[in-house]
This record gives structure tokens, C-alpha cells and sequence, in this order.
């Protein structure tokens, strides 16, 4: 009876057993099954995600040799693997065709520029033909762009005559905007704008432009910028058409301007405008609103932004911001006034005066920099040390810079740039020094090649940066008299940097024994020397970019880019990865957001976002050196943005307000000119927007008891005297309360006008002064007998509105009678 | 009486074997019942995941259309289709659909096998229209569908 028990027991067991097994197998596998799907989930979405990262920007496109030359940054975390390049002819008089091809020279890092695209193709273009270019990458992401056409479709094209109306032999300006609103995203190349004279009545007394030339590219939505200068003459009324057009851009693609020539009476001095105020100074034409520095009566201590011209020698709004920091955000106000003012639609451009910051801000004084952005004789020095390098054999300046910069290629035989003279900026004497820069070889080399060296002779103390004959980095010195026992730091490994890419290197002395090397943000080698006794002697005779002279056939071939020297300094790995991945020299230095709003009069409620700014406006590098003087010609850029609609700034919400918010975002740091009357072309910074109905309320000033100043000027075509029952009135802002009113007093601080006498023979083309009594109520003349000492309230401390009234005859016989609103002004 | 017993005893031995018989068979018919079914789940489940993976791993990219006029130069117009395997599996190109406002055609692709990291190009001849915007889309094997848009100005 047990046994047979024990049988059944076994059986069912064994039945149990093969069940379970088979259960716990099969679910075994189902998991492995769904653990290989979700890793496989996991794959794709990774490989989503690193679709998303991937970004790269053109910075450059030409044609070199006929050939495409596509230089392309990595603006991504990952790096960039171009497989195909999609070429096609689409020309119409010629037989359109396509072609893809595997480029040689593919594959960017992040943070880094790819130059010389499209140089291994084997196709010749014809710069007179159009060319539609699209970059594939690995990851499937593409880039487009047309080549020596202004695409084949057409443009956002505008001409503004700023101001279309002048009076005869004034000035004015045409400006012309290109934006790239292109439907396939394209990036256009080679923006030459071209000026056509339709004629007209008014005659042509001067011309100069366009400023600048050309863009050599135009990225999808931004917006090229081109003025022309003239001046006219004529009758009233005489005008004169201009059509401004892209050269090789589609017919009738084209945008105009007319010219207009008015003449008044009189008028308020306006500089080149005739419908522009002047009190105390002159005024600007009504779209331009300028950059001032003042903060009084505007609310939060923002700064004031209004159409009157510079009125300080200037101020520099530095946008201070280190790399990790809080972003800063720079505000300029209108003032508020119950008047209405309709903006219409148009595109709107910041036109910045500024500066760039010649290394990232936190960086110790450096003793020679070179950014290689021009060779007007010499390639200047950006440090302020005045220590420039002359060529020899002649190279020039081309667009081949590490980030689309500019460099001076040098040809690895007879070309080379020199300073002559060793001073305390390249002596080297000192424990610590360092020296960083970017080079690229044109071709692999096979002897050693110097990127910079302090000393001309040998068998003396040295100062050597160089590509060795293996393609490695190597840093070496000596301090000895004989040039012996020097520290010496090679990059490890077997890597070759003569690759024709770009590379960084930073070489530091850590001491009279000791150097390290970095190459490409990686530490490269550290080195340790022997030198014993005196091992401080510095360099004789010069020092070198892309030559050794103790060292035969040692000129370096290709580009040398953004050396920078500390001659006492030993810079930190932090440091060194900041000059790597942070430094920017080229077209795309700065990134700015530029917010513009409607505010409400106490700027506390944004009324409307006019334009959001959540796109970064780039803005080129502007060496402080080139030119010559810190805010020469060419420290100006503009952002502009897109077709904005209308806006209506209305009185009814109580006294709204037009604010301007520039917020720091990426790149280098930049010191922006605002407020400074020396500048002249371009002015100092300004906000010009579409020609607005009316003026915006200013800022204008002035004490209690003081005599305010009128500036005017006589148009012709008749000469004219003034008469005493000329005014200026003043109201209160709120409508409550007494107005109060000025009389004339003087005309240029030199002649009284009475009752019983006139003004001066105010003949046309002169300026004059008029200057008024301190404003009261009711409005007194100092007369004999009238002291103006009773029965007058002064104009007490408040915000009012101001109006002149004026008043004469001219020499024709015929009253002139004109009254004109000056806007806001605070008596304090 | 022993004689007795020993009948008993026999019957009983009888019985458990048969019993023991019929549990075996019924147990190891279930047992192969089981195993029947958890194979089948279990080849459904291979096969779904393995097509699930693969078109999960499968990325097909339209790389590049283009629209090529009077081709070849018999007043009929095509359209060349470059697709790319951006993936890390390999497809197979089943159908190419072009259409616009006005019209649809659908083109089944022989050899349309692409390799991973490895472009092919269609071409088929379809009347394009200028100005009006071509629509392309190619579905896989495994039923993977990307799409893109060309226009001739």
C-alpha cells in the first residue's frame, strides 16, 4: 500500500515537473524575447534623439577653382558625418542636371568647423550658372543651399529712402533689405545688390555705396543690409526713382524707392529732415529711436529710447557674461504719451555699434593676439601692445578661419609672418608663459613645420611651437645661452595632426623645467627639462607665425588662426577648454535675443509681443583694432527681423510704450556703444522701426526758472524776421492743472525781440538760436516798464506737454504762422 | 480464506495499474496538449517580435527626389527617388507612391533590397506637374512608411 503510494506520487510529480519546466522555460524566453524588443525600442529612440542633436550650420560657401568649397560648423554635441552632396544645375539655358557624391573630407567634431567641402568633387561649376547644393548627413539630416544665384524663386526685397523727403542739396540715405525667406530653407551665397537710376527730375549731387558690397552668405530667415548715400537738389517737388535688385537674382525681383525734394519756409532744425523737431539739439527722423543712456523719468531705471540724436560722447553697455552665468538683459523705454501712434508692418532692425571682447571674458591680460582678420601692411595686434607681424612673400587674407573667421593661408615655402624686436610681451623669461592658437595643414607634411617661434638664431635660447616631421605637436624651450637643455612636450600616441582639419593647441611653461601640452582640449603630453644655472635668457632678434628660421624648410603650410601669447601666464585646464569650445571669432561670435514689446506706461504689463526674441540674432566678431580706432567703420551690424504686423501704441490704454530687451545669450562678449555723439557712420546704436504715424513721445528736459532754447533754420525760399508773439506753451500731461507759457527773449543770445521790435533778417540756409523767458502764467517779456516782477506764476516742477508757436513775416509780405508739438518734457 | 485473499489482492493491483495507466495517459496527453500550445505562443511570439524589431530598427530617409522633365526626351516626365538606409538593418523597398492634387500612381519595386548605410535610387516615369507640389512615398516590406514633398517651380 505504501509503495504503490509512493508510485503515484512519483508519477504526478514527474507530470508536475515537465509542466512547470515547460511554463517557467516559456516564460523564460517570452521575457529575453521582450527584453531584446525594448532594447531594440531603446535603440531607436536613441538614434531619434541623436537625429535631434545633430546640427550643423553653412558658415561659408564659395566657388574655389570652380570648385564647391562648403565650410560647415558643428553647432550640434555630436559629431557630424557628411555621406553624400547633392549638386544640381538649375540653369535654363542650360541642360539641368543632377549629381551626388561621397565627400573626402567628411566628418566634423562637435563644436568644430569643417572646412573644404566639395573640394574632392569632380565636378567644375559655372559661377554664372545657379546651383542647388544639399549636404546629406549619416543620420539622415540634410542642409540646402543655392550657390552664385540669389536663389530661383524670389526674395523679400526692400528700398527705404530714410527720409524719402529732403530739402535740396541735403542728404539722404537708400537702404536696401534682402531677406532670405526662401520656401526650401536655402542658404543663398554671394548677396550682391545692384542700384538702378530710374532718372527724375531732382538731380544727383553725390552717390557712394553700396555699404557693404556683398554677404558671401545669407542663412534662411536672416537679412542682408545695403545703403547707398546720396544727395540731392532741385525744385520742390523734383524727385527721383531708384529700383534696387540682386545681381543673378530672378527678374523682376526688385524693390524701389523715390527721392523727393520739398522746400519750407521754415523749419526746425532737423539735420537732413524737415519734419524733424529740434529743442536744445537735434532730432532724428521719427523710425529711428536711438540707444540712450539716461534713465530720468523713464520707470525701473531703464534707459531711455528715443529719435534724438547722441547727446553724450558716449557709453559702453558691456554685456558681461561668463559662460555659465545669470543672462543679462539690457532695456531701453520710450516715453509714454496719450497719443496714438500705429507702427505699420515691416520688418525692424537693431543696428548695434559695438565691439567684441578680444579673448572670453575671466581670461588674464594676453600679450600678443592675433586674429588675423585683416593685413593692411601688417596683421595687427589685438592686445594693445602695438607688436604687429609683417608678411613675407606676400600672402593675403582669405575666408579660410577656424569658424568661419578669417585667416592668412601660407604656403609652406616662402610665406610667414614676423615681429621684429623681443620685448617684455615675447621674452619668455619669466617661470610661466602660454601660448594657444588653431592651425590647419593644407597637406601632410614629412619635416618639421613651425607654427610660432620666438628667436632667430640658433645656438640660442628659443621659444618653439611646431609640427614634427610624424605630424605630432611638440613644444620646446631653452633659456640656456646655447639654446641647450630644453623642455621639450610631443603629443603622445601615433595620432597625426597634419589631417588638413583644424586643430587647438595650447602650450604651457610651468616652470624654467617644465612645460605641458594640450591639443584639441585633451592634455597631450607633460614634459619635464634639465636645465641647470642660468635658464631664463630670452629670444634674440623676432619671433615667428609659420616660421623657423634656425630651422630650414620649416614654414608652415596652411592656416594659422587666433594665436594668443601670455608671457608670464600659466593658463588653467578650464582655461584651455574655454579657448577650445567657447572662443569665437568668426561671423557667428554673438547670439542675442532681441524682445520687443508694448508696455504699459509704468512698463510693469507687456501690452504685446511685437517680437518674441526667441530666436538668437547673430552678430559678427569686431576686433577692436581693425581700423584702427575702437569703434571704427566696421563695428556696426544689424539684426533684422522678420515681416512684423502692425502695431497700434494707443493713448487710450493709457500712454503706452515701446520697450526694447536685449538678452544676452551665447559667444564671445560684447561692448555696445550707445548714447555717443562722435560717431557719425554708422551712428551709435538704434532701433529703427517702420515708419510710425507719428513721432514717438521723447525725453526731452529742463530745469525750473530756466530759459528754454529753440533751434530753427530757414529753408527759403524767402528770407524772414521773427516777431515777439513768438512762443513756446507747455500743458500738463495729466490735463489737470495751469499751462504755462515762454516769450521769446533772444535770437542767438544776441538780439531782443520786443513788441516793438522784430527779430533779425533771418535769411535762408541760416540758423538761429531763439531763446525764451523762463515759462510762467501767464507768459512775460521783459520790456522797460515791465520787469515781469508780479502777477506771474513760475513754471512749477512736472511733466507737460510742449508746443512752439511760431510767428513772422517774410520778405515777400506773407505771415508765417506754424505750430509744432515737441512732445513730453519733465521740468525738474 | 487465503485463497481469498490472494484474489483480493490481485484485483487491486489490477485496478491501480489500470489506474496508473490511465493517469499516465491522460497526464502526458496534457502535458502535449500544453507544450503544443506554449510552441505555437511561443513561435507567434518569435515571429512578432523579430518583424516588430526589424521594423523598428529598419530607417528608410527619402534622401533626395528629383523631378526630371521629358524624360528621356519623349515628352514624358519622371521622378528619381534616392532612399537611404540610415538604419542598422536592411529593407526592402515594396512600393514607391507618387501623387499631387490631381493624380496617384503607385509603383511596385523590383530588387529593392537597400543595405544598411547604403543609398538606391528609383526612378519611374510619372507627369509631374510645375507648380504643383509632388507627393512621394515609399513603403517597406515590413510596412514602413516615410514620405516627402517635391515641386517644380
Amino acid at each position: 500500500m505504501i509503495r504503490r503510494r509512493g508510485l503515484s506520487s512519483v508519477v504526478g510529480a514527474v507530470f508536475a515537473v515537465i509542466a512547470l519546466a515547460s511554463t517557467v522555460g516559456y516564460i523564460t524566453y517570452s521575457m529575453n524575447v521582450l527584453d531584446n524588443y525594448n532594447q531594440s525600442v531603446l535603440a531607436r529612440n536613441q538614434q531619434g534623439a541623436d537625429i535631434v542633436k545633430e546640427k550643423f550650420q553653412i558658415s561659408g560657401v564659395t566657388l574655389v577653382g570652380n570648385k564647391l568649397n562648403v565650410t560647415v560648423v558643428n553647432t550640434g554635441s555630436l559629431p557630424v558625418n557628411f555621406t553624400k552632396i547633392w549638386i544640381t544645375n538649375k540653369s535654363a539655358t542650360t541642360t539641368a542636371w543632377v549629381k551626388s557624391y561621397t565627400p573626402v573630407n567628411k566628418v566634423a567634431a562637435p563644436g568644430n568647423t569643417l572646412t573644404n567641402i566639395g573640394q574632392g568633387v569632380n565636378t567644375w561649376l559655372n559661377t554664372n550658372y545657379p546651383y542647388h547644393v544639399k549636404l546629406v548627413t549619416s543620420r539622415g539630416n540634410t542642409q540646402e543651399f543655392d550657390v552664385t544665384s540669389a536663389a530661383n524663386s524670389k526674395l523679400d526685397i526692400r528700398l527705404y529712402a530714410l527720409p524719402p523727403t529732403v530739402v535740396t542739396s541735403f542728404s539722404t540715405e537708400l537702404v536696401m533689405f534682402v531677406i532670405n525667406n526662401s520656401t526650401n530653407g536655402a542658404t543663398l551665397t554671394n548677396i550682391t545688390p545692384q542700384l538702378i537710376d530710374q532718372g527724375g527730375s531732382a538731380n544727383v549731387d553725390s552717390i557712394s555705396g553700396p555699404t557693404p558690397s556683398s554677404y558671401p552668405t545669407l542663412l534662411p530667415g536672416q537679412s542682408a543690409y545695403f545703403k547707398w548715400d546720396l544727395a540731392l537738389s532741385g525744385n520742390n517737388g523734383d524727385s527721383r526713382l531708384y529700383v534696387a535688385q540682386l545681381a543673378n537674382g530672378i527678374s523682376g525681383n526688385t524693390a524701389s524707392a523715390t527721392v523727393s525734394i520739398v522746400t519750407v519756409p521754415i523749419s526746425l532744425q532737423s539735420g537732413t529732415s524737415v519734419q524733424s523737431l529740434g529743442l536744445s539739439g537735434s532730432t532724428l527722423p521719427s523710425n529711428i529711436l536711438l540707444l540712450h543712456k539716461e534713465n530720468n523719468t523713464t520707470p525701473a531705471n531703464t534707459r531711455q529710447m528715443w529719435a534724438a540724436s547722441a547727446e553724450t560722447t558716449g557709453t559702453v553697455t558691456y554685456t558681461g557674461w561668463a559662460s555659465g552665468g545669470s543672462p543679462q538683459v539690457f532695456t531701453w523705454i520710450t516715453n509714454n504719451d496719450t497719443t496714438d501712434n500705429i507702427v505699420p508692418a515691416g520688418p525692424w532692425v537693431l543696428s548695434l555699434r559695438y565691439v567684441s571682447d578680444k579673448i572670453p571674458i575671466g581670461f588674464p591680460t594676453a600679450d600678443l593676439i592675433y586674429h588675423f582678420e585683416t593685413l593692411s601692411g601688417t596683421s595687427l595686434d589685438s592686445s594693445g601692445n602695438s607688436e604687429n607681424l609683417s608678411p613675407t612673400g606676400s600672402p593675403i587674407v582669405q575666408n579660410t578661419g577656424v569658424n568661419g573667421s578669417k585667416a592668412i593661408p601660407l604656403n609652406g615655402n616662402t610665406q610667414y609672418l614676423s615681429h621684429t624686436g623681443i620685448d617684455a610681451h615675447s621674452n619668455v623669461v619669466n617661470n610661466l608663459a602660454s601660448t594657444a592658437g588653431w592651425f590647419k595643414t593644407s597637406g601632410s607634411i614629412a619635416t618639421q613645420r613651425s607654427i610660432f617661434h620666438i628667436g632667430n638664431t640658433a645656438a640660442n635660447p628659443f621659444y618653439d611651437i611646431s609640427l614634427t616631421s610624424a605630424g605630432k605637436v611638440a613644444f620646446s624651450f631653452s633659456g640656456k645661452s646655447n639654446g641647450g637643455s630644453a623642455t621639450t612636450c610631443t603629443s603622445l600616441g601615433i595620432t597625426r595632426y597634419d589631417d588638413q582639419n583644424w586643430h587647438h593647441f595650447v602650450a604651457v611653461k610651468t616652470g624654467l623645467n617644465g612645460c605641458s601640452l594640450y591639443v584639441d582640449n585633451q592634455i597631450a603630453a607633460v614634459g619635464a627639462g634639465t636645465c641647470i644655472g642660468t635658464c631664463n635668457l630670452p629670444p634674440p632678434g623676432a619671433f615667428y607665425v609659420g616660421n623657423d628660421p634656425t630651422n630650414a624648410n620649416s614654414n608652415f603650410p596652411g592656416n594659422v588662426d587666433d594665436v594668443i601669447h601670455w608671457n608670464s601666464v600659466q593658463l588653467t585646464s578650464y582655461q584651455v577648454q574655454v579657448l577650445t569650445q567657447k572662443a569665437n571669432y568668426g561671423p557667428t561670435a554673438h547670439t542675442i535675443n532681441v524682445a520687443i514689446e508694448r508696455v504699459d506706461s509704468t512698463n510693469t504689463n507687456v501690452l504685446q509681443t511685437i517680437n518674441s526674441g526667441l530666436q538668437t540674432a547673430i552678430f559678427p566678431f569686431y576686433d577692436p583694432v581693425t581700423g584702427g580706432s575702437p569703434y571704427n567703420i566696421g563695428a556696426s551690424s544689424n539684426y533684422t527681423t522678420g515681416n512684423l504686423g502692425s502695431v497700434t501704441f494707443s493713448g487710450l490704454n493709457h500712454g503706452d510704450r515701446l520697450r526694447l530687451k536685449l538678452n544676452w545669450s551665447n559667444g564671445m562678449n560684447m561692448s555696445i556703444r550707445e548714447d555717443d555723439n562722435t560717431l557719425s557712420n554708422p551712428i551709435t546704436s538704434f532701433l529703427q522701426v517702420p515708419d510710425p504715424s507719428t513721432v514717438f513721445p521723447g525725453y526731452l528736459s529742463m530745469s525750473v526758472g530756466s530759459n528754454p532754447t529753440l533751434y530753427v533754420q530757414n529753408q527759403g525760399p524767402n528770407s524772414a524776421w521773427f516777431s515777439s508773439l513768438t512762443r513756446i506753451v507747455y500743458k500738463p500731461v495729466n490735463g489737470i492743472g495751469t499751462s504755462y507759457a515762454a516769450f521769446i527773449n533772444t535770437v542767438n543770445n544776441t538780439y531782443a525781440v520786443t513788441p516793438s521790435r522784430d527779430g533779425p533778417l533771418f535769411k535762408v540756409g541760416q540758423t538761429e538760436v531763439l531763446s525764451f523767458y523762463p515759462p510762467s502764467d501767464p507768459a512775460c517779456g521783459r520790456v522797460a516798464g515791465d520787469q515781469c516782477n508780479g502777477g506771474l506764476t513760475p513754471m512749477p516742477a512736472g511733466v507737460y506737454r510742449m508746443s512752439a508757436f511760431l510767428s513772422g513775416v517774410d520778405d515777400s509780405g506773407a505771415i508765417f504762422l506754424r505750430t509744432v508739438y515737441a512732445g513730453p518734457i519733465k521740468v525738474q | 480464506m487465503i485463497h481469498f485473499v490472494n484474489r483480493r489482492a490481485l484485483s487491486t493491483v489490477v485496478t491501480t495499474a489500470l489506474l496508473l495507466t490511465a493517469v499516465a495517459v491522460m497526464g502526458t496527453g496534457v502535458v502535449a496538449w500544453s507544450n503544443y500550445n506554449l510552441r505555437s505562443f511561443e513561435t507567434n511570439l518569435v515571429t512578432s517580435a523579430s518583424n516588430n524589431t526589424n521594423k523598428i530598427n529598419e530607417a528608410p530617409i527619402i534622401e533626395n527626389v528629383v523631378l526630371v522633365p521629358n524624360f528621356p526626351s519623349n515628352g514624358v516626365n519622371s521622378v528619381n527617388v534616392t532612399v537611404t538606409n540610415v538604419g542598422t538593418v536592411g529593407f526592402n523597398v515594396k512600393t514607391i507612391t507618387i501623387s499631387d492634387s490631381t493624380q496617384s500612381a503607385t509603383k511596385t519595386v523590383s530588387g529593392g533590397n537597400v543595405n544598411p548605410h547604403s543609398s538606391s535610387m528609383f526612378s519611374y516615369v510619372y507627369q509631374w506637374i510645375n507648380g504643383k507640389i509632388t507627393t512621394v512615398q515609399v513603403m517597406t516590406s515590413r510596412g514602413t512608411v516615410v514620405s516627402t514633398q517635391a515641386m517644380q517651380p
